[in-house]
């Protein structure tokens, strides 16, 4: 891929002869300037396409960009510029005038009524021609291709070219000789079934993922109520067309993108969009020309939370803001995972010495005056015997172990890659909401009586304590319990107070639980204070009243409690309570005030004032008509009585896990839709920005001085505005990237988080990245590992990502890194393992060439080894613990710590490997030479030895052997070198259990490395001495040791194994 | 002016890892072969191949006396002149297979020739004129210690006289099948040489009257292991002809047993294909027979299969 980046302005003409271009001033909208996100690529689209792409509507003109170019300026260059790549269009920043223009010219753009609706014929034909109001689901891999995946994939294309090769020289073998040996034909078969069985397996493990994954579907259809023809009519969200007038009340889904025509205290949530984990309200008004920030627009597939509205629709399906990001999301193309990469290096080594070996020995047979095809023969069989057949299995089931251990520790890893994947992780970029945070508003702090009391913000809040004697603090909590519109949802009462459900918004929710879990049945409090009138929170006044009668039987009146923005409440207060009594706010109080706001406020949480105020019976008798339109109460001079301020708060097991995160070599940016100021309390709160690490402008704040004068290079952490991440070029992104250590990315736009994970993969990271949003899916794809959430997370962030944390909680992700990393590190113990049987198998091979010996190992027996006894040890090795705290050692390099490198392999095949070797052949020379053939005898005895013609052949002591009876005793080596390259296995396997420390340090503990020891001897006593192995195997049995006692004759014998 | 921007920013920024050319991919091997910055030959210095070499000197070294040393303990256990394993103990299992010559290829058991003209069965006659001259008397003469003339004996040795063996007269193999006649190839009736395997300590039982098979009921004697050839198939039965033995009744006894004795020479037969059909293939097994040998066709075991073609 050409990676032309730029974050330079592009000039893209504005075709005026597109069908679809309806403008009428054309002329100057002509010459857009279109801010470019990042890289520009290789695939082209005309204009027409790109404007078919970005909506049937002309780009509005925006001011708001810097450098504004007047058509004539770029007209020429930009000629040539026209054609962009598509993904590269759906990277810009969203621009649309839907929400500008007044709302009539909006109707007749689209053909609307707003009283009638569009007619059904006319919706009919938008439908056909727009399509069908649904996001384009990802292209799916078809099965047959997900299964070739598994079969072809990097590894398994060694073991085909092996078996490929085995076939020829099968081949070459039955064309030149009569009764060719069928051990090539049944090492290219055996060779084929075991990439078939560990590909099917692959195949069904990662096919089991997914099943998962299609369970959290979301089968539900949405409905949407449409104003057609004049009447109101329940279609499925599926079939609206632009134009149509739809109404959505609270609790629904956000059928298509809609502007605002009318609307009665309507709020959506738009975290899945943003990321902003508040409800935003929606009216019709324009309030910014950025239509993601403007107030006059709904988004698809975002959920309305409170009120209601009636709305046109503007765009549906693809074409939504959420669709131009999902779609952003499948442009993006992967590269190979790192376990992909070591994988490929370890094949290239292993190719090399197979080739270099078999070219070597190929030309050694030309010098011994070897056949040609023999030759060929021979350069097949070495290149094939350097296959490691088992490790295929090895390395499939070692990852499918560790996913299903993830999976215990709620990660669903959708790939087995992955896994390793996870354990190489450098950075991981984060979401706040929902995954550093509990994702729910709770009451962090409380101001009254001239003090700050801290409310307990753990999971459980077991440590809630608050003094309920306290006057002041019954009359917050009066206030809080009555001037609250939030709701428990029926059906509730035996869940814990914290996990039930709330109708209301987030705030109040908190406050109703806080005083749910102190004081206790709000509900009925509420239902003895009954409310008399109230005034809504708007955003104008900025408070909620409510009027009460008291549930004091002795002194009836009625209460009035509000709630609102702290200064504006104290603006209508002229007493404030402390300590049971009332005093009048003097300069001192608003002192005090104005120190607790600002300390909590910079605490990053919300804070609400709290007042009341008790009406004079007098003035207010019971069954005083109160009007909330023509005030008729006093709305100035209460009782003010404390602060309140809540805060999502962090999980309580996230800072520890941040901790593990940076003893283990890891970078942990926040990135979030959320201010700067809440954003930076919660990284505080979690150690993202570790205590003591200040921003440039905690130094500039500090030194009194401007910060831009401030070196960066001094502040260890950053908080960076997604406005200036915006005009930042990548040299600069990458600047950023390497001076600050702790990095907050607040007010990010799905855009820019992608901007960020490739800044971080520049830099070499391999980046985890954790999402939850439609939002996010561009970024999780982008990033190495994308993680998306279980519980919260949408549809198609579930589809992109390669793993999913099943409980949304940060802390997930360092147990899964820690999995990632064991198995990384287990995988090598394994590899070194299932290799060092390579060399005692491959030399016999080698010395049958050099010196014409009897072979001593048979194909057949050592098939057993790779894949016979060899193959539960290697796979018990993936249960072996860490050996060291793996979680405070730096992440790997992936270009120098390699999973194979050469000292790996020197160790297997140069050392271990020669030392089995020396083994199994003097077992073999044991074997002959019992039975008579001394090492002296058999040098240069092949060519008699293997005819069938020599029935006769003299050994060492003059004794002779038919044919049948030779090959029985080749048989026998077969199995003695097979006994003992088990034997020598053994203590391979131990020493492989470790890497660094003593076997006396980690002791015998993995009880399936024991039990590995004990099946393989088991399997290989099976294979020994079980009848009619020696037809079918090639395997003979071995002398029992005790039947040498017997026959002893008191003469002192060497045994041979077994 | 935006596009100076453009691409000044292509100039100076990069992303992600680029996928190798196939000539920068070369330049890296090229690199790796040999690195002249660095000095470095397949990625090490002359002294860190000098001291990886060191070490897998110094390794192998160790690991080839290791073997040795072994080795050599294991030689201690060994008897140079009786095998460890004999017996039931051996794979020979106690059963003599049956060796034949000439054999000049080691890859094929076909002896083919035709009798008028000699350079098709020169190499036949050379291989069993090699095979016999190891039988001449004056070379057998030479080990009178350990061997014995055994003229006189008829039946079973004495197990006092084991550790000595008897010697072999060629002459036993009678006068037809001679060098002078090229071995009967030259007349078209070749002579094919039959040799039981030598086992250690292995002795013949003899049938009894009752339990001699059939087959060789006519030709059988005490105290001798009894040579029958056949055709294979019935075509090949046909075309076989008339056989003559020589000796006659076959190995006698009192060669036995094989105990590795200085100049043990194996007891010979001669078979001759008196008149075999022309111009076919002709499958021939051979079979030996005592007490104590079994027969199975897929093992060789007591038998041996050649095919003779006269032309």
């Amino acid at each position: 891929m050409a990676s032309l980046k730029t974050n330079s302005h592009l000039y893209v003409v504005n075709p005026e002869d597109s069908k679809s271009n309806k403008s009428k001033n054309s002329k100057e909208v002509g010459m857009k300037k279109l801010k470019l996100g990042l890289e520009m690529k290789e695939q082209r689209m005309t204009t027409d396409a790109l404007n078919e792409k970005l909506g049937q509507y002309p780009i509005m003109q925006k001011n708001g960009h810097r450098n504004s170019v007047s058509p004539e300026d770029g007209g020429n260059k930009s000629q040539k510029k026209t054609k962009k790549d598509e993904r590269e269009e759906l990277k810009r920043e969203l621009e649309m005038d839907e929400h500008i223009i007044p709302i009539e010219e909006l109707y007749a753009r689209l053909g609307a009524d707003p009283n009638m609706g569009l007619s059904p014929e006319v919706a009919k034909d938008i439908l056909l021609r727009d399509g069908r109001n649904e996001l384009t689901p990802p292209k799916t891999t078809p099965e047959f291709f997900k299964f070739c995946k598994h079969m072809l994939g990097g590894f398994s294309l060694l073991l085909w070219l092996g078996s490929i090769l085995c076939f020829i020289a099968y081949g070459i073998q039955v064309a030149s000789t009569e009764d060719p040996p069928g051990d090539n034909l049944y090492l290219g078969v055996v060779l084929a079934i075991v990439v078939i069985i560990t590909g099917g397996f692959g195949y069904y493990q990662d096919a089991k993922s997914s099943r998962i994954m299609d369970s959290f579907k979301n089968l539900i259809p949405q409905y949407a109520l449409v104003i057609r023809n004049g009447e109101k009519l329940n279609i499925r969200a599926e079939e609206l067309v632009v134009g149509d007038i739809v109404e959505v009340k609270f609790g629904d889904r956000i059928p298509a993108d809609i502007r605002v025509i009318t609307a009665q205290g309507f709020k959506v949530d738009n975290s899945s969009l943003t990321g902003e984990s508040e409800p935003q309200s929606r009216t019709a008004e324009l309030t910014n020309d950025n239509p993601l920030e403007t107030r006059n627009l709904a988004f698809f597939s975002t959920n309305a939370v409170e009120g209601t509205c009636c709305g046109i629709v503007i765009r549906t399906g693809d074409r939504t803001v959420i669709g131009r990001i999902a779609n952003l999301a499948t442009g993006l193309d992967i590269g190979a995972t790192p376990i992909a990469k070591e994988i490929s290096h370890f094949i290239h080594i292993i190719t090399g010495v197979a080739v270099f070996l078999g070219v070597a020995f190929f030309i050694i047979a030309f010098i011994l005056g070897y056949f040609w095809l023999d030759a060929i023969i021979f350069l097949i069989g070495i290149i094939v015997a350097n296959v490691p057949e088992g490790l295929l299995v090895t390395v499939t089931v070692s990852l499918t172990l560790t996913a299903q251990r993830m999976a215990r520790k709620n990660c669903l890893v959708k790939h087995l890659e992955a896994v390793e994947t996870l354990g190489s992780t450098s950075t991981i970029c984060t979401d706040k909401t929902g995954t550093l945070t509990q994702n729910r508003m709770t009451v962090a702090h409380m101001w009254y009586d001239g003090k700050i009391v801290e409310s307990d913000t753990s999971e459980d809040q077991s440590k809630a304590k608050h003094n309920i004697s306290d006057i002041t603090f019954l009359a917050l909590a009066r206030i809080g319990m009555l001037c609250n519109r939030a709701e428990f949802k029926v059906g509730q009462d035996n869940v814990p107070i914290l996990n039930r459900e709330c109708n209301g918004d987030a705030s109040e929710s908190a406050l109703l639980k806080c005083y749910e879990l102190c004081i206790g049945n709000v509900t009925s409090y509420r239902q003895k204070s009954k409310k008399v009138v109230e005034i809504p929170f708007n955003s104008s006044n900025k408070y909620q009243l409510s009027i009460h009668e008291t549930d004091d039987q002795t002194d009836p009146h009625y209460l009035m409690v509000m709630k609102g923005a702290p200064e504006r409440i104290l603006d209508r207060c002229s007493t404030y309570l402390k300590e049971g009594s009332e005093y009048e706010i003097d300069e001192s109080f608003r002192i005090a005030f104005n120190s607790a706001y600002l300390a909590l406020g910079g605490l990053g949480e919300r804070v609400l004032g709290l007042c009341d105020y008790d009406l004079p019976l007098d003035q207010f008798p019971l069954g005083y008509k109160f009007d909330t339109d023509e005030v008729n109460f006093p709305l100035t001079g209460l009782r003010f009585v404390g602060l309140l301020s809540m805060i999502d708060p962090p999980r309580a097991s996230v800072p520890e896990a941040v901790v593990r995160c940076r003893s283990a070599g890891i970078k942990v940016i926040m990135v979030t839709g959320d201010h700067p100021i809440t954003a930076k309390a919660i990284a505080k709160g979690v150690g993202i920005i570790s205590e003591g690490s200040m921003t440039v402008e905690d130094i500039a704040a500090e030194r009194g001085i401007h910060p831009e004068d401030v070196d960066p290079r001094e502040a260890k952490a950053a908080v960076l505005h997604g406005s200036d991440l915006r005009d930042m070029t990548p040299a600069q992104i990458d600047e950023f990237l390497r001076t600050h250590l702790e990095i907050v990315f607040a007010r990010t736009s799905p855009q820019q988080k992608l901007l960020i994970v490739e800044g971080c993969q520049r830099q070499g990271s391999i980046v985890a990245v954790t999402g939850d949003g439609v939002n996010d899916s561009p970024a999780l794809k982008q990033a190495d590992i994308g993680i998306a959430m279980g519980i919260s997370g949408s549809d198609v962030s579930k589809q992109v990502a390669d793993m999913i944390l099943l409980d949304d909680n940060f802390s997930s992700i360092v147990t899964g890194i820690e999995e990632g990393r064991l198995i990384f590190d287990n995988l090598k113990k394994s590899i070194a393992y299932a290799l060092t049987a390579n060399i005692p198998e491959l030399i016999p091979f080698l010395a049958l060439i050099l010196f014409n010996i009897p072979l001593p190992l048979g194909t057949i027996a050592m098939l057993f080894i790779c894949l016979g006894t060899d193959m539960v040890p290697a796979i018990s090795l993936a249960y072996e613990s860490a050996e060291n705290d793996i979680m405070k050692r730096a992440p790997r390099d992936p270009i120098k710590d390699k999973l194979v490198n050469e000292r790996l392999i020197g160790m297997a095949y140069g050392q271990i490997g020669m030392i089995e070797t020396a083994a199994g052949f003097f077992v073999y020379f044991v074997v002959l030479g019992e039975n008579g053939f001394l090492p002296n005898r058999i040098f240069g005895i092949r060519e008699q030895w293997d005819s069938t013609a020599i029935q006769d052949l003299q050994d060492s002591y003059g004794q002779e052997w038919t044919h049948y009876q030779r090959k029985k005793l080749e048989y026998t080596c077969y199995t003695a070198f097979f006994v003992s390259i088990v034997i020598t296995q053994w203590a391979d396997l131990v020493v492989r259990k470790t890497r660094r420390l003593s076997l006396f340090q980690k002791g015998m503990k993995n009880h399936y490395l024991t039990f590995a020891l004990f099946f393989e001897t088991a399997l290989a006593a099976f294979l020994t001495y079980c009848p009619g192995m020696e037809e079918a195997l090639k395997m003979l049995y071995l002398r029992s040791l005790c039947s040498t006692f017997k026959k002893g004759k008191g003469r002192k014998r060497t045994y041979r194994l077994g | 002016m935006a596009s100076t921007i453009a691409s000044t920013a292509v100039d100076t920024t990069t992303s992600g890892p680029q996928k190798p050319t196939l000539r920068s991919r070369f330049q890296d091997f090229a690199t790796f072969l040999f690195n002249a910055d660095e000095g470095t030959v397949l990625g090490r210095t002359a002294r860190s191949w000098g001291e990886i070499g060191l070490f897998y000197l110094v390794f192998y070294s160790c690991l080839a006396g290791f073997f040795a040393a072994m080795m050599a303990v294991f030689y201690q256990t060994l008897d140079w002149n009786i095998p460890r394993l004999r017996g039931a103990d051996s794979l020979l299992r106690q059963n003599p297979g049956l060796g034949m010559r000439p054999i000049p290829d080691v890859a094929t058991t076909l002896i083919r020739f035709n009798k008028a003209r000699p350079a098709t069965f020169a190499q036949y006659v050379d291989h069993i004129q090699g095979f016999l001259n190891y039988y001449e008397n004056e070379l057998q003469q030479a080990e009178t210690g350990t061997l014995i003339d055994c003229t006189s004996i008829l039946e079973m040795r004495r197990p006092e006289e084991w550790d000595k063996a008897c010697r072999f007269d060629i002459k036993e193999l009678g006068d037809d099948c001679v060098k002078q006649q090229a071995y009967g190839f030259e007349d078209g009736q070749p002579c094919i040489l039959l040799k039981m395997n030598r086992i250690y300590d292995w002795i013949p039982e003899a049938y009894s009257n009752v339990s001699v098979p059939s087959e060789i009921r006519d030709n059988w004697a005490e105290y001798y292991v009894t040579v029958n050839c056949e055709g294979e198939n019935p075509a090949d039965k046909d075309n076989i002809g008339p056989l003559k033995y020589y000796p006659a009744n076959g190995f006698h006894f009192k060669y036995f047993p094989y105990r590795n004795q200085q100049g043990y020479r194996s007891p010979l037969v001669f078979v001759r294909l008196d008149e075999p059909k022309t111009g076919v293939l002709i499958m021939i097994t051979c079979k030996i027979y005592a007490r104590n040998i079994y027969h199975n066709v897929n093992e060789k075991a007591g038998m041996v299969h050649f095919e003779v073609m006269v032309d």
